[in-house]
């Protein structure tokens, strides 16, 4: 079969900036998606603000070494705030596969890996808005006190966490056919990462070995740091073996899921 | 005319079932082509591989004269897709969808153009509703606009009036014959024999991944459709008719003869010679339908 080609029939490739077009377009769109959706988006700040109030209110005069309960506890429900950024994302990845969304916008010219880290950055700044919120409710509302330089030293381990997570998310989001099974299997390997690492207090009564391997979860890896940025303005000694853990993790949730993950 | 879309011995199988299976057509610039076929026939099949979404097992697919394989990128950029499932994202309002679309296709549309796109098919009131307050018929007009976002040179349609009423169907109709004045290609599925015989300028008729007929709707039935039927009331009946020129066979259904033909002229004459009133007389010619079911014969599949 011969094919004539003629002028109009030449390939017209879209120009570099209309490939940033495109991803601005649809990070902005997911973004948006989140704010119409503000209900969703919110509700994953009740748990949070639940504990504020809690160890606020009713924390009882119990101490953690020099700081009483609830100081102790802030850095960590502020750090737990962003570990949830994954739950959304893995949830619209499970249903946009059945749904045959993905399958729409592979008819796009856009690589749809280029999609899903544009979807990904969009989840990174609901959560890290999240977080930002739940930490002036805790300094305006609360009388948590963080020094700036405490909350400046924390705020790359806040990121690199919520990358962390997102990633997490999106790996599971790959393993499971189903949205319900993608938040329940995430609430329930989230939650024992939490209570063996130290995402809110050292897990002193459990063995030994269960403590030093909590110690290296990325639940700890984040919370560490930001605990100590927060309660004293330093970081932990071992603060750049906690920085390159959490990357590592990142990036091999990551590989994972560029391995795995299939529209259809 | 040139060949936009050119498929050579195509083969694509799934585990237990080759759902095409060596197939071959190509699609000229400026008609509108339509693929025919039972449940499972692999129309889907082929359409996604000729989009750049399936890989095939074996063949060659050229669209514009590039191999899908090597340069889906090239091709998706120049043309516009409607799935079998509306596919559209639940967060968005229509004309947000159109925007966002457009911004995937590099093209950086105004509120009004998305808003004028909508309008043409006929959503313009509904612009900024989300898909799950809108119709079955409502979406798949949206999932239609949403095909147009890049001013498409192929349009492929999978069953683009399922479940469409009467009005919205013979509307888009008319837009897909607009496209198709305005130089588009478009290459749809349906099952709707009639939107078939009245819209497509070619039909292929697949089944079981293989294509058993391809001409246009006239010249299948021509070749396919048989006899025509010409029923008369019973009480009339002569055994003369047996003998008119062109009758195959006479049945007696109830009141009613049914006598089938294959030059239904020449018999209409006879029998108007043999006392009949012509407004005892009622023709059936033979329809794409009976092809159809001629063809892919009539049970149903599983
Ligand atoms: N992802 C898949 N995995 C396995 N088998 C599949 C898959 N997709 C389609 N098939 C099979 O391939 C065959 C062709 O399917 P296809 O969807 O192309 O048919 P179709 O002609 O579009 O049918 P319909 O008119 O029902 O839409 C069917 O037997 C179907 O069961
Ligand atoms: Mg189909």
């Amino acid at each position: 079969m011969s094919v004539t080609p003629s002028p109009i029939e030449m390939p017209r490739t879209a120009p570099r900036s209309a490939h940033w077009l495109a991803i601005y377009a649809f990070a902005r769109a997911i973004l948006w998606a989140s704010i119409r959706n503000w209900r969703t988006t919110l509700s994953f700040l009740l748990a949070p603000l639940l504990m504020l109030v809690v160890f606020r209110y009713f924390g009882g005069d119990s101490e953690m070494g020099q700081y009483d309960m609830f100081t102790y506890l802030f850095p960590g429900i502020v750090t737990m705030t962003v570990m949830f950024a994954g739950v959304p994302l893995a949830t619209r990845l499970v249903v946009w596969r059945e749904q045959e969304i993905f399958r729409r916008l592979a008819c796009t010219p856009q690589p749809l890996g280029r999609l899903v880290v544009a979807m990904m950055f969009s989840y990174l700044i609901v959560a890290i808005s999240q977080a930002v919120l739940i930490l002036a409710a805790g300094l305006l509302l609360f009388d948590a006190g963080v020094s700036p330089t405490g909350i400046a030293l924390a705020f790359p381990f806040l990121l690199l966490a919520t990358l962390c997570f997102i990633a997490y998310g999106s790996m599971l989001a790959t393993f499971v056919s189903k949205a319900e099974s993608a938040t329940t299997i995430y609430t329930f390997t989230l939650m024992p990462m939490a209570f063996i690492g130290t995402l809110f207090m050292p897990p002193d009564n459990l063995p030994d070995i269960v403590q030093r391997v909590g110690k290296w979860l990325p639940t700890s890896l984040a919370a560490d740091p930001i605990r100590a940025a927060f309660l004293d303005g330093t970081l932990p000694e071992q603060w750049g073996l906690m920085l390159a853990g959490l990357i590592g993790y990142t990036l091999v949730f990551a590989l994972i899921t560029s391995r795995r993950f299939r529209w259809q | 005319m040139a060949t936009v879309i050119d498929v050579q011995h195509l083969v694509k199988e799934y585990p237990g079932v080759r759902a095409v299976d060596g197939l071959s057509f190509h699609v000229e610039r400026g008609e509108i082509f339509g693929l025919l076929g039972p449940n499972g026939a692999g129309k889907t099949t082929t359409l996604s591989i000729i989009e750049g979404l399936l890989p095939p097992d074996a063949g060659t697919v050229l669209v514009f004269g590039m191999d899908v394989r090597s340069q889906a990128f090239a091709i998706k950029q120049r043309i516009g897709v409607q799935l079998q499932s509306t596919s559209l994202i639940p967060d968005l309002t229509a004309v947000e969808q159109v925007l966002l679309f457009s911004a995937l296709y590099g093209h950086r549309r105004s509120r009004t153009e998305a808003l004028a796109l909508l309008e043409r098919v006929e959503l313009g009131a509904l612009a900024h509703r989300l898909p799950e307050h809108l119709s079955g018929g409502q979406k798949q007009r949206l999932a239609l606009a949403l095909a147009l976002v890049n001013d498409p040179d192929i349009v492929f349609l999978d069953e683009p009036t399922a479940g469409l009423d009467p009005q919205s169907r013979h509307a888009l109709w008319e837009i897909i014959r607009q496209l198709q004045t305005a130089g588009c290609t478009v290459v749809l599925t349906t099952h709707y024999m009639e939107e078939a015989e009245s819209l497509c300028h070619r039909v292929g008729i697949v089944d079981h991944g293989r294509l058993l007929a391809l001409d246009t709707p006239a010249a299948l039935v021509s070749t396919f459709g048989g006899t025509s039927t010409i029923t008369c009331p019973a009480a009339k009946a002569d055994p003369s008719i047996h003998h008119m020129p062109g009758v195959v066979s006479v049945r007696e259904e109830g009141a009613f003869l049914r006598i089938q033909t294959n030059d239904h002229n020449a018999t209409i004459t006879a029998l108007l010679q043999h006392g009949y009133d012509i407004n005892d007389l009622h023709v059936k010619h033979p329809s794409l339908e009976d092809v159809f079911l001629h063809l892919t014969g009539k049970e149903i599949r599983a």
